[in-house]
């Protein structure tokens, strides 16, 4: 009990160690990877996303060279930014990817949501 | 002898997964204690079979969220034979810094959830705290705070260096006269020294007869560790020898004073694991790799003890996984160590063998002698729960 | 007319004194904290909540009877507002009788967690209530007179010191503060007795507890410092059980019961070598 007070009592005039988070944005690196990205002018359709991707979020069109990304699906890994042979694929530090609805993640996706292992 | 059923799980407040302890009590002393599993089942092995290797690797990490990087470490040290690659010392080096800080982040975890098991809140949030300058540092060093999916076969994702060599170092030289003094309250504090010493005792004897791993054992005087007994990667460096701590009481409070000393022998691997990387060495590039057929096996020591990994690959993917977690070896002493017990020490006795329950569930089809196989589809839709 | 005020004013005033006490924890454990009226959001989200009760009269029943012991306590002390001079002994029994319902309502609830926080409460209740009226008694015959109006002694413990460390260690038990709470120990029994209460019954719980917390409050200020200090003396007595409740574990059971039927002994020896047993 003692080994305690001395340190408790002084906490209380430190600066609290937590933010007020909408108020104050906590410090995030710049190595974090917060939001997968993808620019779609440059992308050659070549499928090595589609067929690394763990987790089946990635969905490329090779007629429209088009690539969709479920960010539902998404566990930001960064295997596709490390097999992309045009480094089309790159991960911004934005961590504040929530939405109201889960089917917001996925809009622009055609059909059902892959399942994770389905390609198996 | 009639005895009242005390249900604690599947979900219960000191458990933080779930796991059932059907605990049999006269009065509120536990005559048996009987424990089951099954509620937590997520598939991993199923779904990483038919993955390319690397994509394979990201599953795997995904198995814990405390010990990601000591899985992935299992797979490679069993894949990167097979497909017969060397990656150089300083991807070694790297590895090695991830998952000593990865043991550190783990301990310090687990102690803030002992300290709230017994009503020090307190305690809890300054270890919180700690913590969150650990995974500060994995931000910055691996690009995640949790999952850090740092590695690929035969390489990282990234070099380390001048600039996150000294924020992992500014970090570390933060949080230690923090972690020292927090130590000091875990050993000497009378209320936890009664709540921790001479409950949950496991003997030497009794650790042997059921396999214990990790800390549990070291607690109970075995000296194990796969990082010292059977050294991998930059733990065979010889400047990297880990020097184990072990304990010979085996109750809950040698359990907690073996987890915290570890971390300083951790701190002290990363610091010496810093000096030899050499900033400007640049690693090389991820190459696609072809593994021969066949199986493999690896182990490495996780922060809650020994993960073992076993890999079958055929047609470079991956056609069968097993994978067996520290808790699975540990967390079958529950039911011996928890009789005789007081219901007061119960969330004391579980929590010190620090279970990770949901990386340990694994299923077994046995039906008819028929082989029958269920995709990750069906076990995710439940189709066949009839 | 003040009295009823000032009785009015004691509600909202136990909704901020919890509301200060979460803030000063907060900031003991480095962390922000939630905001002032947190407790009252607590309470009003819990009444909008749908209703989901099991079907027993002792349980539907037992959230009502605590709040009444609670505004009983209210209206007794340190005025008597509905005009009854009650002996000091009554607010001493208020304060059993809510435990006592806790205990009903648990055993009712059918629920093992309940079960056993009253098995806990039960042993525990052999120590800290025996010694509570005790302590009052003491306070009382140190004072010379039996009701809470004609209490006047101010600096009560410079001359009974023991007596008033023995309130101070009862209230532990009384505000369910680590160390001696195993009765609230959520690690092994959930809620306690709360355990099966959700929706209205809840907040119902929730303010009679709150009430009850601040009286607690008031009257160790009222004892120990005397009437003019009560007040003042609350929020204080708020931040010492506040340090105590983050700078300490909790004893497991059998260490508390042990220590609280070495209080009541303590406690009894001292009733008899100062004769105050003619109380």
């Amino acid at each position: 009990m003692f080994t305690m007070i001395k340190k408790v009592i002084q906490n209380i005039f430190f600066k609290s160690f937590t933010l007020k988070y909408p108020k104050e944005k906590a410090n995030v690196s710049i190595n974090f990877r917060g939001t997968i990205h993808v620019d779609q002018k440059k992308c050659i359709a070549c499928k090595l996303c589609e067929i690394n991707c763990p987790t089946g979020a990635i969905i490329v069109d090779p007629k429209k060279k088009y690539s969709v990304v479920d960010r539902d699906l998404c566990i930001l890994c960064g295997l596709c930014a490390e097999v992309c042979p045009v480094n089309v694929i790159w991960f911004s530090n934005n961590c504040e990817n929530a939405e109201k609805k889960r089917t917001e993640f996925a809009k622009q996706l055609p059909g059902p949501n892959p399942r994770p292992g389905k390609r198996s | 002898m009639h005895t009242t059923i005390y249900p604690i799980g599947p979900q219960h407040p000191s458990l933080k997964e779930p796991i059932f302890i059907k605990l049999h009590v006269d009065g509120s002393r536990i005559i048996k204690a009987e424990f089951n599993l099954g509620y937590a089942h997520r598939g991993v092995e199923k779904c990483s079979e038919g993955y390319l290797l690397d994509s394979a690797l990201h599953a795997v990490q995904r198995t814990c969220g405390i010990c990601s990087q000591c899985h992935s470490m299992a797979f490679l040290r069993t894949v990167e034979p097979m497909a017969n690659i060397q990656p150089p010392t300083k991807v070694y080096l790297q590895r090695l810094v991830i998952a000593e800080l990865e043991r550190i982040h783990s301990h310090l975890l687990w102690a803030g959830i002992m300290a709230h098991e017994i009503g020090l809140d307190t305690l809890f949030m300054y270890y919180l705290k700690q913590r969150e300058h650990v995974l500060d540092a994995f931000d910055e060093l691996t690009g995640n705070r949790v999952h850090h999916s740092c590695d690929v076969l035969g390489t990282m994702k990234r070099s380390f260096g001048k600039k996150e060599i000294d924020f992992l170092l500014e970090k570390l030289q933060t949080i230690e006269p923090e972690i020292t003094e927090l130590r000091r309250v875990m050993e000497k504090n009378e209320v936890i020294v009664s709540r921790f010493k001479k409950h949950g005792m496991i003997t030497k004897k009794l650790a042997t007869e059921l396999g214990l791993v990790g800390p549990v054992a070291r607690a109970s005087g075995i000296n194990y560790d796969v990082r010292q007994n059977d050294p991998y990667m930059a733990y065979a460096i010889k400047e990297l020898k880990v020097k184990p701590v072990i304990r010979t009481e085996g109750d809950a409070w040698a359990r907690s004073i073996v987890r915290c000393d570890e971390v300083f022998e951790s701190m002290r691997l990363i610091r010496k694991a810093c000096e030899m990387i050499d900033p400007n060495e640049e690693i090389p590039k991820k190459k696609n790799l072809f593994a021969k057929d066949g199986s493999g096996f690896g182990r490495v020591e996780a922060p809650r003890g020994e993960n073992f990994h076993f890999v079958t690959i055929k047609n470079n993917k991956i056609a069968r996984l097993k994978l067996r977690t520290p808790t699975l070896a540990n967390v079958l002493s529950y039911s011996r160590i928890l009789e005789n017990e007081s219901i007061t020490d119960v969330p004391v006795i579980v929590m010190s063998l620090d279970p990770c329950i949901s990386c340990m569930e694994r299923v077994a089809v046995i039906k008819n002698k028929k082989e029958e196989i269920w995709t990750s589809h069906e076990l995710f839709e439940g189709k066949k729960h009839d | 007319m003040i009295e009823i005020l000032y009785a009015l004013l004691l509600i909202p005033g136990a909704i901020i004194i919890e509301g200060l006490r979460r803030k000063t924890v907060a900031r003991m454990h480095n962390r922000a904290g939630p905001p002032l009226l947190q407790p009252f959001y607590d309470i009003l989200k819990l009444l909008g909540k749908e209703k989901f009760i099991y079907e027993n009269a002792i349980f539907s029943l037992v959230p009502y009877l605590a709040l009444f012991c609670s505004f009983f306590m209210l209206l007794i002390f340190p005025f008597s507002v509905i005009g009854f001079d009650f002996d000091f002994l009554v607010l001493g029994y208020v304060f059993i009788l809510q435990d006592t319902i806790y205990i009903f309502g648990a055993l009712a609830s059918r629920s093992p967690f309940g079960m056993y926080a009253s098995v806990r409460e039960l042993l525990l209740m052999l120590g800290y209530e025996i010694t509570f009226i005790i302590v009052l008694c003491l306070f009382f015959y140190n004072a010379g007179v039996y009701s809470f109006q004609n209490y006047d002694v101010e600096f009560a413990f410079a001359k009974i010191p023991i007596v008033a460390l023995l309130a101070i260690f009862t209230a532990f038990v009384i505000l369910r503060i680590t160390p001696y709470d195993v009765m609230n120990a959520e690690a092994e029994i959930g809620a306690g007795f709360f355990s099966e209460y959700s929706g209205t019954p809840l907040a119902i719980l929730d303010i009679a507890e709150l009430i009850k917390n601040l009286m607690t409050y008031i009257l160790l200020g009222f004892l120990i410092f005397g009437k003019t200090y009560a007040l003042i003396m609350a929020p204080i007595f708020m931040i010492f059980y506040a340090i105590m409740l983050t700078s300490s574990a909790r004893y497991s059971t059998l260490v508390t019961a042990k220590t609280f039927i070495i209080l009541a002994i303590l406690a009894f020896v001292h009733l008899i070598i100062s004769g105050s047993l003619a109380v």
